[in-house]
């Protein structure tokens, strides 16, 4: 039992946690009820042996909901847990980077909702208060933050909304991606793991490809049926962006930013803008050409619950024109379109090129010498294969070239910036107060043409927000910046006490 | 003891010759990653005939090989290391051909863990690892023990806080 003073959770969570472990055990279970189903009056242990399973995941709810308590005193948050083996966590609110209300869909169901706080220690969420009722969690949050409720209904500023999704931008988001990929892997997942219907596709599939009927199928067949592809996954992330971005809004009050957002589960964060580390804008080639861009933070909380790869989104889209104002609610001394952007020296062409370059021509060469001495299979003439080889050598020459062509770099004395990519361009800013370290890095290839690498190291804890990384700057002038931006962090021993 | 101060200088400099000694006893070592991999195989091919078992020689001369290149790269090793410890900051340059250069102001450090395992203890040598908030920043290696520690002190000195340190009836 807890002790008199701290906070108890919403009596549901039983319910919930339950659940939940039945839902850990659901593949367990349905390969018992198959087996239940074979062995149909023989008579066996496997149903015992899960109701007692599930006896058990009911009463462990059950003690780990009557040992649970929370309570904010003395500017920091307490949880107790556990009867035999018993913790006590304090955070302080300090160091609180993030709190995420987040509303399952069974929660929403029971009217729940679930807290979950996170500081920069970037091992996940470091407390989750799951199943309180709303005024609780959002009086929790009102604590931690002290960014008001949504739902509170008097007294209460009228929001500053900074931005909200519409169903177009919505839209746009989704059509711009596509998700081709997530459903070949999902079939992938399926015919892998689920269950005992992957010998029936395996069949089928080897059925279909000895068959002389599929296999001898004209090639606009499967260029359709590619198409068929293309455009399911085209549905899929215009409808998986609406279910996961419904009703998108940014909001800012009291000096901090809140988002919300979500059709089924919904999440509303918290993000105190001092704490973002990193912020990226990313543009795909349609997005770039409709106008488009989605924005992205990163914050040293934790990068597990993120939504996009890792990152905490901002916009899931908006207008290239709107970047300015944006940013400046995270980072207000930044302004995006006045960024000293240089470009990277064109040698690095040649240097990134040089494998391919020594790769290709004597690829080439080998196939021209052998064209005698080894059958080629009647698909594949010398002469083609020289072709596809020199095709996709101007390829990666060309790709190469724009690469180097568009990459930017900017240094403002206050903001470090980057900007790469040909069809999809990325471009990260870094607040100088965010540089935890500087590394400098040269490979061998880079050393002959006086290029050099700096990477600047933050306290983002998840692996795509953690370095912005200037990659082949010319020797000097990476030299250079790194001892600039040393020069500049060194002054400013006092950014330490403030926190990440 | 010597004040932990005199760890400071502007001039890079290199680490205690006995690191070479060190890296030697671990070059022994470095075949281990390769010869899991080649010798489990390998060794299952073999026993099964289907490929002569001379073939393990093979990859033991690669073992060989390996711990020959390892010990002959150990002076450009120790030459390419160098570190430097100012009032501001710590720096390590390192690498032979995969050439890096690691710079911490001194004021975002949050720990610093001294390690030596036994082989280093039993010669008097220790390691550095600096962390800074999201993980670990650089890790300084062959340093006398002595000195790890002076230099950890100094490290240290500068987390204090910077205002007025608490007094003992404030709180």
């Amino acid at each position: 039992m807890i002790e008199p003073g701290y906070n108890r959770v919403h009596p549901n969570t039983i319910l919930l946690s339950a659940v939940a472990v039945i839902r850990q055990m659901i593949w367990v279970l349905l390969v018992a009820v198959i087996q239940m189903v074979q062995n149909r009056g023989r008579g066996d242990f496997t149903e015992l042996l899960f109701a007692g399973m599930g006896g058990i995941a009911v009463v462990i709810a059950v003690i780990q909901y009557f040992s649970y308590g929370y309570v904010v005193r003395n500017r920091t948050l307490e949880i107790r847990s556990g009867i035999l083996s018993r913790n006590l966590r304090t955070i302080p609110i300090d160091r609180v980077q993030n709190v995420n209300i987040s509303r399952p869909f069974l929660h929403r169901l029971l009217g729940l909702v679930e807290v979950q706080v996170e500081t920069a220690s970037g091992a996940g969420v470091e407390a989750k208060i799951s199943a309180l009722k709303e005024e609780d969690a959002e009086r929790l949050k009102e604590e931690l933050t002290g960014v008001a409720a949504r739902s509170e209904v008097f007294a209460r500023e009228r929001p500053d909304v900074a931005y909200q999704a519409s169903f177009k931008e919505l839209m746009i988001a989704g059509a711009t991606e596509n998700r081709v990929f997530t459903i070949v892997g999902g079939i992938f997942a399926l015919t892998q793991f689920g269950g005992l219907d992957d010998e029936i596709i395996v069949d089928f599939v080897k059925k279909a490809m000895d068959s002389p009927e599929l296999t001898h199928l004209p090639w606009h067949v499967w260029a359709l049926l590619g198409l068929g592809l293309l455009m399911l996954g085209w549905i899929v992330s215009i409808v998986m962006t609406l279910v996961q971005y419904w009703d998108f809004e940014v909001i800012r009050e009291k000096g901090k930013l809140k988002r919300s957002f979500g059709m089924f589960n919904q999440i509303e964060n918290v993000l105190p803008p001092g704490r973002v580390q990193i912020m990226r804008q990313s543009q795909s080639f349609v997005q770039r050409w409709l106008g488009y861009g989605k924005l992205y933070v990163e914050t040293a909380g934790s990068f597990e619950l993120k939504e996009h790869a890792g990152r905490s989104v901002f916009t899931p889209i908006a207008l290239r024109s709107e970047a300015p104002r944006l940013t400046h609610l995270v980072m207000p001394s930044l302004e995006v379109n006045d960024l000293p952007w240089q470009p990277i020296p064109q040698r690095a062409v040649v240097s990134r090129m040089l494998f391919s370059l020594l790769f290709f021509p004597a690829l080439i060469l080998t196939a021209w010498f052998l064209r005698g001495a080894i059958p080629f299979p009647n698909w594949l003439t010398p002469l083609g294969l020289i072709g596809t080889l020199a095709g996709l050598f101007s390829l990666i020459a060309m790709e190469t070239y724009l690469a180097v062509r568009k990459a930017r770099v900017a240094w403002t004395g206050h903001h470090l910036a980057s900007r790469v990519g040909v069809f999809t361009v990325v471009e990260e800013y870094l607040p100088l107060q965010k540089v935890q370290s500087v590394l400098w890095s040269q490979t061998p290839r880079q050393r002959r043409f006086r290029l050099a690498t700096l990477n600047f190291v933050t306290a983002a804890p998840s692996p795509s927000g953690k370095f912005l990384t200037m990659a082949d700057l010319d020797q000097a002038e990476a030299e250079r910046i790194m001892e600039e931006v040393h020069a500049a962090v060194r002054e400013h021993a006092d950014w330490s006490s403030q926190g990440f | 003891m010597s004040h932990p101060g005199s760890v400071v200088s502007p001039a890079w400099r290199s680490l205690d010759p006995r690191v070479k000694k060190l890296w030697a006893g671990n070059s022994l070592l470095a075949p281990v990653p390769f010869l899991i991999f080649a010798l489990i195989p390998l060794g299952v091919l073999t026993s099964r005939g289907r490929i002569p078992s001379w073939s393990i020689l093979i990859a033991v001369g690669v073992a060989l090989l390996i711990i020959v290149t390892t010990l002959l790269l150990i002076n450009a090793r120790y030459a390419s290391y160098s570190m430097r410890i100012t009032d501001d900051d710590v720096a390590v340059r390192s690498g032979i051909l995969w050439r890096s250069k690691r710079y911490v102001p001194r004021h975002r450090i949050q720990h610093v863990d001294i390690h030596a395992g036994p082989f280093a203890r039993s010669i008097g040598l220790a390691e550095i690892h600096v962390y800074v908030a999201g993980g670990t920043a650089m890790t300084i290696p062959g340093l006398a023990e002595l000195e790890a520690e002076n230099i950890r002190q100094h490290l240290l000195r500068a987390i204090a806080p910077l205002d007025a340190p608490p007094t003992l009836t404030s709180s």
